[in-house]
């Protein structure tokens, strides 16, 4: 089995069998799982909650992949979305890229390849906080006269 | 029946096929996918039991292997249907010829293996994406390879080769082998719908006396 990972995810998709099984192989490798079966609900989730990242399912009923990373990126345009797709075409890749998706992986999902685009993922949020703060840190300096 | 009601009746019931198809490909791999991280999952449970369970369990380690390795073999086949299917989608579009012929040769693996024929591809590097119509361009090199097949000699070999200048792309069929002197009774279209679809596509269509074929395809139709 792969190495340790400590990061907070959340997972969407409407298939519940998969999600189930997934995030438990998930958290055998250390990582804090969140789930959630519609966009609608996610949407919900990520107002509620911070997580590292968000892997995400492009073909949903009701709110599809494509409208939840939309609304999700103007709730928070920081978050780490990860598209899974079932549907190979370029044009919904590019679409969800767009849309800030950080990355695009096809289902049946390579766990491997998840994870260490989740990792990746939690180091670029990492690096988004970090800067933030720097600049928190120096508009304080700024306004202080010492 | 009015030529053109027939031809729109034709394009209707392709995509509806196209649709269809790309529908259950997705419903199959999100099977696949349950399948697979159950299968995973069993493995991670056994690698992190303790060593008297692990050894109870250990045996079952090839068959859920096994399980996973025919799931890659699958999906590999599901993502190129799958793709084949969304080509149907749009008359046109931006695709690269490797992408289509590697697809075809895919689907069409089983149907040469059955008749011993060797199907290779010899590509040529970083040619470029061109604007035609996807699944016209695949239907006839699909009926192409279907012909030399049904009058090839087991043993023998098709090389699709590809080629590219400033403004067009030739592919290539390359037949080798013995040539069974048949007529070919398949349900294939004839030489002059061959022509029409490749005038379609705004290409030229070349049979040469060594059985080869070459066709020729600007890089966009306009």
């Amino acid at each position: 089995m792969s190495e340790e990972i400590k990061a907070s995810i959340l997972l969407v998709d409407d298939e519940e069998k998969f999600i189930e099984v997934l995030s438990q192989r998930l958290e055998g490798r250390g990582l804090k799982v969140d789930i959630s079966t519609s966009g609608e609900n996610a949407l919900k989730r990520v107002k509620d909650k911070d997580f590292d990242a968000i892997v995400l399912d492009l073909a949903m009923p009701g709110l599809d992949g494509i409208e939840t990373i939309r609304r999700m990126r103007k709730m928070n345009p920081d978050l780490q979305i990860i598209m899974l797709t079932g549907h190979a075409t370029v044009e919904k890749g590019v679409a969800a890229i767009k849309e800030g998706a950080a990355d695009l992986l096809e289902k049946p999902v390579d766990l491997n390849k998840l994870l260490s685009k989740i990792e990746e993922a939690k180091h670029k949020k990492v690096l988004i906080i970090e800067k933030e703060h720097e600049e928190k840190i120096k508009e304080i300096l700024k306004t202080k006269s010492w | 029946m009015h030529n053109e009601t027939e031809q729109a009746l034709r394009n209707l019931q392709l995509i509806f096929m196209g649709k269809i198809l790309a529908g259950f490909t997705h419903e199959m791999k999100n099977y696949l996918a349950i399948i697979k991280e159950s299968s995973g999952l069993m493995q991670d449970l056994i690698s992190m039991g303790k060593s008297s369970s692990k050894k109870d369990a250990q045996p079952l380690v090839p068959s859920l292997q096994l399980i996973d390795e025919q799931i890659d073999r699958s999906i590999h086949i599901l993502n190129h249907l799958n793709r084949f299917a969304h080509r149907m989608d749009r008359p046109s579009s931006s695709f690269l010829v490797h992408d289509i012929l590697d697809e075809l040769m895919v689907l069409m693996s089983r149907f040469a293996n059955q008749k011993k024929i060797i199907l290779e591809k010899d590509f040529q590097k970083n040619i470029p994406a061109i604007i035609s119509d996807p699944a016209r361009l695949q239907c006839l090199i699909y009926c192409l390879i279907e012909e030399k097949l049904n009058r090839l000699d087991a043993g023998s070999k098709i090389t699709l080769q590809t080629s590219s200048s400033k403004d067009h792309i030739l592919i290539r069929l390359v037949p080798k082998g013995t040539t069974l002197n048949k007529e070919t009774e398949n349900g294939l279209p004839s030489h002059e719908v061959l022509q029409e679809i490749i005038r379609d596509l705004h290409g030229e269509i070349a049979h040469e006396k060594n059985e080869e074929i070459t066709i020729k395809l600007p890089l966009s139709q306009e």
